[in-house]
């Protein structure tokens, strides 16, 4: 049998058990030289080995090193099997002392000692940016995790993060839109799909990209479990960008985590008032990096990476993202609605239809908010008018409608 | 000596007569009855005997039979007292039987022989009037209620000593004097003032209009909004918008009302719709009516008026399950083992509910809440009840009021109801001869037949249907409602500023459905 084989399903045997994780088997193979030196120098009795173990009391290492001394062959057969029937599913496996086993992951403290992934591994040549945030984001989160997810993927950014709803899942579905990778890191075995909403993603994500946990196939998601993910996400990037973050959220665990890595981190400014910011605000108050625009980010890989953009969309991209619009986009975009406007003189129909867009954000805004601010540009409708003109920028797919509160999409 | 008293015993909202015979001879002294009489009826003799006593009649040491015709109906309620006690001074030959012909009775004793007030005077006058009889005795705290029946004279008496008198001709006629209530003129005298006035309500221009469109057309109507964003308000104020309560209208819920003895000497008739505003705690029966003793549940007491459920999504999934029959048919069936009843239950819905379980979404500054929660949250009104309502709005907190202030005084409800009477006229003569009366009420053909597009209008609604994956029901919901903006606006053809309004009151089934 191949010997990297051999080694690897070893590897994967005692990784499987619960307790031998990465302190315990390092420790093994730093004293044994190799996973198999591990195996054969207990049934030796080589010196070291059972009082490691002991140490850390797990019945079931020991039990599952006596079965192999019973029988080598017959064990790294049967264990084989289990490899082969994890391969048969998409499903791979790779240790820490393996050439797979992804650098970025080995210098963070407690890396996992292995990794279960469908797909494939971030590449090792091409920069990573984690982007997490708040699972229940407001619009204007979505749309700057939908901006940097597809501005950074344009560019061969690796877009990492943890599949979760709100600006997790959004970032990664952006990068793939944008024809990008991403990797999505769980807390639950690969072949779980959590949350399940996100199953589209969980599937155009293990096709472009991967799918990676250190947990078993088969372990189901568990929240206890989602800190010790935060940690893969946030070790295997360069980079770590924030979108929106409450205080003391997990989100804000993650980031210290990453502090601890020494990654580098970037955060979304947000408006002072909104809670879903106070995390992000704080960080950039600590000194983190201001991702004021992709590009600010992309200038911090720069040094240390050859970056080359996918498309040449990047530039138009930013602009239209965070409230950038250029004068000529917006004639651009309102001619086309004037000429439906049934009953109004072109130029009329067009300057009301511009003050509409003017008076509609990213975030929903109530019908009586939006009719002050016309008020404020001159057009004084009545509720019943506004609510025509909406549904009109509705159809058009220029706004969408939530109850009486309209924002701009 | 045999006679026999006329009187009435109820029978869901309606009341059916009742022949009390009394016979007393000869036999070992006692006293019975028979007759399928319920439980308060059964105790009518201790009543009777006491009373008469306390008036200086001792009964005879005689047999007393008693029996109630038709014997095969159960007899409910206290208003038997009275005609058991009159029968049986006419068996006693106290008073002459020939007095008693043509007259009903109804009232409950009390020991010292006085008359206490009873449910079902209202209906129990109506059924005399069907059956020719031409007097009704009742207790005086009920006898205006029955006052409002033409052609029947209701003398209300105080005590039983007072009525034997009468019968026989003694005291002061003039205390006996029929009265006699126009409806028609307190109808009109109630048309004019109402307690509740949207001309109290500043701002919420949305809620408003939306309940203006849902009254014209009789469409069930869901406010979704944080709390105290003046929800309520609005709901109490939609009664105030609906055209007047019409003569038989009144009668018929007066009627519901007498039966449950909500009616008193303070308000003896009703002549606003009703307004029901039920908490969430409330037990299904008392929403649907029936129980042991069975009487009329809130839904029937909200008929020809509004039944608005505030914080509908806290309600049991039992109780919304509930409207649902009503809702089809205008009326509900309890079944019971003596009997089926059906009680009225017309009504316009009205739902208040958070959007949420913090109440701030969609305002994601404030509402933490997981689209799952939201949907959850909304989930128990899925289904049947969300299919039957017709427009949604979503109110304004009440942060947002305060940028209203100042700005022109807000329109009274008496203007509303001129625009919704009118185009409650135009449904009237469109379903003359239909089983419908209103636009809310149509089936599918028959928005087909109705809902007619002007040729823009049709491309516009083409659009709706693609740009926003509406379902089948959510596509027929839109035309019924801009078919009832188009007849407030006095159009026979609906065009887009029509559709673009319901489009904009549609329910959102992605979210709340
Ligand atoms: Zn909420």
């Amino acid at each position: 049998m191949d010997r990297d084989l051999e080694e690897r399903i070893l590897a994967a045997a005692i990784y499987e058990i619960n307790g031998a994780g990465w302190k315990l088997l390092s420790e093994l193979y730093e004293d044994a030289g190799s996973m198999k030196e591990i195996f054969e120098g207990f049934a030796r009795g080589r010196t070291g080995i059972r009082e490691k173990i002991r140490g850390r009391g797990s019945s079931e290492i020991l039990a599952l090193l006596n079965s192999y001394g019973k029988n080598p062959e017959g064990f790294t057969e049967e264990k084989k099997n289990l490899l082969e029937g994890y391969e048969a599913k998409g499903i791979h496996f790779t240790y820490y002392y393996e050439n797979a086993y992804p650098k970025r992951l080995k210098s963070i403290p407690g890396p996992p000692f292995g990794i279960y992934y469908l797909g494939k591994l971030p590449d090792e040549d091409r920069p990573v940016v984690s982007i997490i945030g708040a699972r229940d984001c407001s619009e204007y989160g979505r749309r700057c995790a939908e901006l940097f997810g597809k501005s950074l993927a344009e560019y061969g950014v690796q877009i990492v993060s943890g599949m979760a709803r709100g600006i997790d899942g959004t970032s990664q579905k952006a990068a793939l839109s944008a024809g990008g990778e991403t990797y999505a890191v769980l807390g639950s075995g690969v072949d779980v799909c959590y949350p399940s909403a996100n199953r589209s993603l969980y599937e155009e994500a293990a096709n472009h990209g991967g799918i990676l946990s250190e947990y078993k196939p088969g372990t189901e998601a568990k929240s206890t479990l989602f800190p010790a993910r935060n940690r893969i996400i946030a070790g295997l990037s360069d980079l770590l960008l924030v979108v929106e973050a409450r205080h003391r959220s997990g989100t804000y665990i993650t980031v210290c985590q990453a502090l601890e890595q020494g990654r580098e981190i970037f955060a979304v400014p947000g408006r002072i008032t909104d809670g879903l910011s106070d995390g992000c605000n704080q960080l950039i108050k600590d000194g983190a990096g201001i991702a004021s625009d992709p590009k600010a980010i992309l200038d911090a890989l720069m040094g240390r990476f050859e970056l080359q953009s996918l498309s040449s969309g990047f530039a138009k991209t930013a602009e239209a993202g965070v409230g950038k619009r250029t004068e000529t986009q917006e004639e651009a975009n309102l001619t086309g609605v004037a000429k439906k406007a049934e009953g109004c003189t072109a130029g009329s129909a067009n300057a009301l239809l511009s003050a509409l867009l003017r008076s509609l954000e990213e975030t929903p805004q109530p019908m009586e908010v939006i009719l002050k601010r016309l008020s404020g540009f001159g057009f004084d409708l009545s509720y019943t008018e506004l609510l025509c003109e909406l549904t009109d920028l509705c159809l058009l797919g220029k706004a969408e409608g939530i109850g009486n509160y309209y924002r701009k999409t | 000596m045999y006679s026999v008293v006329l009187s009435s015993a109820p029978y869901g909202i309606e009341s059916f007569l009742v022949r009390v015979e009394v016979d007393v001879s000869s036999g070992l002294p006692g006293f019975d009855m028979v007759g399928m009489p319920g439980g308060e009826v059964k105790e009518a003799k201790e009543r009777v005997r006491v009373a008469l006593k306390n008036i200086g009649i001792a009964l005879p040491p005689q047999k007393i039979t008693v029996n109630l015709s038709p014997a095969n109906l159960r007899k409910k309620g206290t208003a038997l007292d009275l005609p058991i006690a009159v029968g049986i001074l006419a068996a006693m030959e106290e008073i002459e039987e020939e007095k008693l012909r043509g007259i009903l009775f109804l009232g409950e004793l009390g020991l010292n022989a006085n008359l206490e007030s009873v449910n079902g005077v209202l209906p129990s006058v109506i059924l005399a009037k069907d059956k020719g009889l031409k007097k009704c005795i009742v207790p005086a705290c009920n006898a205006k209620e029955g006052a409002v029946v033409d052609g029947v004279d209701v003398i209300g008496i105080e005590n039983l000593k007072e009525l034997i008198d009468y019968l026989k001709g003694e005291g002061n006629p003039g205390d006996f004097k029929a009265l006699h209530i126009s409806l028609k003129k307190l109808l009109k005298e109630e048309s004019v003032k109402s307690e509740y006035d949207f001309a109290d309500v500043k701002g919420q221009e949305g809620l408003k209009r939306g309940a203006e469109i849902a009254a014209a057309g009789f469409h069930h109507f869901m406010m979704i909004g944080p709390p105290g964003a003046g929800k309520t308000m609005i709901a109490k104020r939609i009664p105030s918008i609906l055209p007047p309560l019409g003569e038989r209208e009144s009668l018929e819920v007066s009627k519901i009302y007498s039966i449950s003895g909500l009616l008193s000497d303070e308000r003896p008739i009703i002549l606003k719709r009703p307004f029901c505003n039920p908490h969430h705690t409330i037990t299904e029966q008392a929403l649907s009516g029936g129980g042991n003793h069975p009487k009329p549940g809130v839904i029937s007491l909200s008929h020809r008026g509004v039944l608005f459920l505030d914080e509908a999504a806290h309600f049991s999934k039992a109780a919304i399950e509930i409207l649902r029959q009503p809702m089809e048919d205008k009326k509900i069936e309890v079944s019971r083992t003596y009997g089926t009843f059906i009680y009225p239950a017309d009504f316009m819905l009205v739902l208040a509910t958070n959007p949420c379980p913090c109440g701030y979404y969609p305002d994601r500054n404030k509402c933490r809440c997981s689209p799952a929660e939201i949907k959850r949250y909304m989930s128990k009104l899925s289904g049947p009840i969300m299919d039957r309502i017709d427009i949604s709005v979503t109110a304004q907190s009440m942060k947002l009021k305060e940028l209203e202030g100042g700005g022109p005084p807000s329109e009274d409800s008496a203007s509303i109801r001129r625009r919704i009477s009118l185009a409650r006229e135009i449904q009237k003569k469109r379903f003359r001869g239909k089983e419908i009366d209103f636009n809310a009420q149509m089936n599918a053909k028959e928005v087909e037949e109705y809902c007619i597009l002007e040729p823009a209008a049709k491309t516009y609604m083409q659009r709706a249907y693609e740009a926003l994956g509406l379902s089948a029901r959510g596509y027929h919901k839109i035309l019924k409602v801009a078919r009832t903006i188009a007849d407030l606006d006095g159009k026979e053809i609906i065009d887009n500023r029509h559709l673009a309004e319901a489009i904009g009151l549609r329910i959102r089934e992605d979210i709340y459905g």
